[in-house]
C-alpha cells in the first residue's frame, strides 16, 4: 500500500509539473483578488489592516476552489481512474494521495504567497504567524471537501462545486479569521486552532471515504 | 384582534399569503405532475 | 416480542416496495388531507384572529403562528433525510432516495418561509429586515444545503447514482451541520451585535402556547401530506414502464 501511494506520489508529481496552469492560475487569481479589495473598499491602512485576516482568508478560500475541483477531472476523463476502480486496490491512497498534491501544488503556493499581505494590506506584522498558522491548519480541511465536491460532480457543471464546498467551509473560514482577529485583541488564539484540528482529524476519514463512494458512482 | 388594518397587521398578512401560497404550492406541484404521468399511461393504454 | 420485531420487518420491506407505498399512499392521502387542512386552519386562525394581543409586540407577534413551525418543520425535514441517506447506503433502497428527492423541495420551502417570515417580523419590532446573528445565519446555510442537494440531483441522468450521490452529500452536510451551528454561535459571541436580543426570555401564556402547538402539528400534517404526494409523483415518473403501474 506505501509503494503504491508513493507511486502515485510520483506521478501526480510528474503531471502537476507539465500542467504548469492548475497551479499558476490559483496564485494569479489569488493576487488579483487581494488587489481588488483596496480598489474597491478604501486605500486607508487602517481600515484594511483591520478587515486584512478576512480578506486572506476568503481569497485563499476562493483560490483554493478554482483549482481543487479539477482534481479527479483529469484523470476521469483520460479512463485512469476507471483502471484504478476495476484493479480493487486501494483506492483510499489514491484519494489521499491526490489530495495532498493537490494541496502542494495549489494551497501551499498561495499560503505562502499570502504573507505579502503584510504590505498589501497592512497587516500588522506580529500576527502574521498567526494567520500562517490558521492558513496552514484550515486550507485542508478545504481542500478535503473541494475533493467531494469535485468527485461528486466530476465531469458535470462546474457551478455545482462552489455549491457544496463554501456552505461546508463556513466553520474554518471562522475559526480561522478569529484566531487572527482574537490575537489581535490580546487573547490566546491556540483554541480556534485545536478546534481546526479536530474538525480536520475528525473530517479526513469520513470525507475520503465519501470520496470513495462518490468516484465509484461512476463506474456502476 | 388583526381585523383593522394598520401598519402591523399588514406584515402578519403578508406572511400568511406567503404560508398559504407555499403551502399549496408544494401541493399543487406534485399533484400536476402525476396528473400528466397518468394521462400518459392513458394515452399509452388506447 | 419476537412477533413485533418480525411484523416491524415485513413493514419495513414493504416500504421499500413502490407498488405497495404507491397503493398504501392512494389510501392515505385524502385523511391525511383532511386532518391536516384541519389543523392548520384551526391552528393559524385561532392564533391569528382570537389568541389575545402580546403587550409588548402588539399584533406583529402572531407571524409566530407561521414562522415558528416553518422552522421547526425545515430542519426535521433534514433529520428524516439524513436517516433516509443512511437506509440509501446501506441497503440501497430505493424508496430511501425518492424519500430524499421529493422531500429537498419541500424542505428548501419551509426554510424559506422561515427565513422570509422571519425578517419580515423583524422589520416591525427589530427595525432591520436582516441581522446576522447566529440564528438567522445557520438557518441561511440550511437553506443553501438544500439548495446544493437539489441542484446536485437535477446534474445527474441516472436516477440511481444520482440517489447515491445526494444521500452522501445529505449525510457529509447531516455531519457537518453541527458544526457549523456551533462556529457560528462563537463566531456570533464575538461580534455580538449590540442591542437587538433574539432569544425571547418571556414565557408564553396558554392562550398563546395551544394555537401555536396546534399550528406546529398541522404543518407537520402539511409536510406529511406534500411529501406523499411528491413520492408519489416520483415513483409514477420512474416506473411508469414497469407492469404493474401499467395495471394499477
Amino acid at each position: 500500500m506505501t509503494n503504491l501511494a508513493k507511486r502515485i506520489f510520483y506521478k501526480e508529481l510528474v503531471s502537476y509539473r507539465k500542467r504548469s496552469s492548475t497551479y499558476l492560475s490559483p496564485i494569479v487569481f489569488f493576487l488579483i483578488t487581494i488587489a481588488l479589495y483596496p480598489l474597491a473598499l478604501s486605500n486607508d491602512p487602517a481600515d484594511l489592516s483591520f478587515l486584512a485576516p478576512g480578506i486572506t482568508w476568503i481569497c485563499v478560500l476562493l483560490s483554493t476552489l478554482l483549482s481543487i475541483q479539477n482534481i479527479f477531472n483529469e484523470d476521469f476523463e483520460d479512463g485512469s481512474l476507471d483502471i484504478f476502480f476495476s484493479l480493487r486496490v486501494s483506492t483510499l491512497s489514491l484519494v489521499i494521495v491526490k489530495i495532498l498534491v493537490n494541496w502542494i501544488f495549489s494551497s501551499l503556493p498561495i499560503i505562502i504567497l499570502s504573507s505579502t499581505v503584510v504590505f498589501l494590506l497592512f497587516l500588522p506584522s506580529e500576527s502574521l504567524v498567526i494567520l500562517l498558522t490558521s492558513l496552514l491548519i484550515g486550507t485542508p480541511v478545504i481542500s478535503l471537501f473541494g475533493a467531494l465536491a469535485g468527485a461528486l460532480s466530476l465531469g458535470k457543471s462546474s457551478i455545482l462545486g462552489p455549491a457544496i464546498v463554501l456552505p461546508l467551509s463556513l466553520p474554518i473560514l471562522i475559526l480561522g479569521t478569529s484566531a487572527v482577529s482574537s490575537f489581535l485583541n490580546g487573547e490566546n488564539p491556540s483554541f480556534y486552532f485545536l478546534m481546526m484540528l479536530a474538525i480536520f482529524i475528525f473530517l479526513l476519514p469520513l470525507i475520503c471515504y465519501a470520496c470513495i463512494g462518490a468516484l465509484r458512482l461512476h463506474y456502476e | 384582534m388583526i381585523y383593522d388594518f394598520n401598519d402591523y397587521n399588514f406584515h402578519v398578512w403578508l406572511v400568511l399569503l406567503i404560508t398559504f401560497a407555499l403551502i399549496s404550492l408544494n401541493l399543487i406541484v406534485p399533484k400536476i405532475r402525476l396528473n400528466k404521468i397518468n394521462k400518459l399511461k392513458k394515452i399509452d393504454k388506447n | 416480542m419476537n412477533k413485533t420485531f418480525n411484523n416491524l420487518k415485513t413493514f419495513y420491506h414493504k416500504l421499500g416496495s413502490s407498488p405497495w407505498f404507491y397503493k398504501i399512499s392512494g389510501i392515505t392521502i385524502p385523511y391525511v388531507a383532511l386532518f391536516s387542512f384541519l389543523f392548520l386552519s384551526i391552528g393559524i386562525v385561532w392564533g391569528v384572529f382570537f389568541s389575545p394581543t402580546d403587550f409588548k409586540q402588539g399584533d406583529v407577534y402572531r407571524i409566530i403562528y407561521m414562522h415558528v413551525p416553518a422552522a421547526s418543520v425545515s430542519q426535521a425535514i433534514y433529520y428524516t433525510m439524513t436517516v433516509a441517506a443512511v437506509v440509501s447506503m446501506i441497503w440501497r433502497m430505493k424508496m430511501a432516495g425518492i424519500f430524499i428527492k421529493s422531500m429537498a423541495p419541500i424542505g428548501a420551502s419551509f426554510t424559506f418561509l422561515a427565513l422570509i417570515s422571519g425578517s419580515i417580523w423583524g422589520q416591525p419590532t427589530w427595525g432591520t429586515w436582516w441581522i446576522w446573528d447566529a440564528r438567522l445565519t445557520s438557518t441561511l446555510v440550511l437553506f443553501i444545503f438544500y439548495i446544493a442537494i437539489i441542484s446536485l440531483y437535477s446534474s445527474f441522468s441516472e436516477k440511481k447514482s444520482a440517489d447515491q450521490a445526494v444521500s452522501i452529500l445529505t449525510l457529509v452536510g447531516a455531519v457537518n451541520l453541527p458544526i457549523i451551528k456551533k462556529s457560528v454561535d462563537w463566531w456570533n459571541t464575538l461580534h455580538q451585535p449590540a442591542s437587538i436580543k433574539f432569544t425571547q426570555s418571556s414565557s408564553i401564556s396558554p392562550e398563546m402556547l395551544y394555537p401555536l402547538i396546534i399550528s406546529i402539528f398541522g404543518f407537520y400534517l402539511v409536510v406529511l401530506l406534500s411529501g406523499l404526494m411528491a413520492m408519489r409523483a416520483e415513483i409514477a415518473k420512474r416506473e411508469i414502464n414497469k407492469e404493474w403501474f401499467k395495471n394499477y
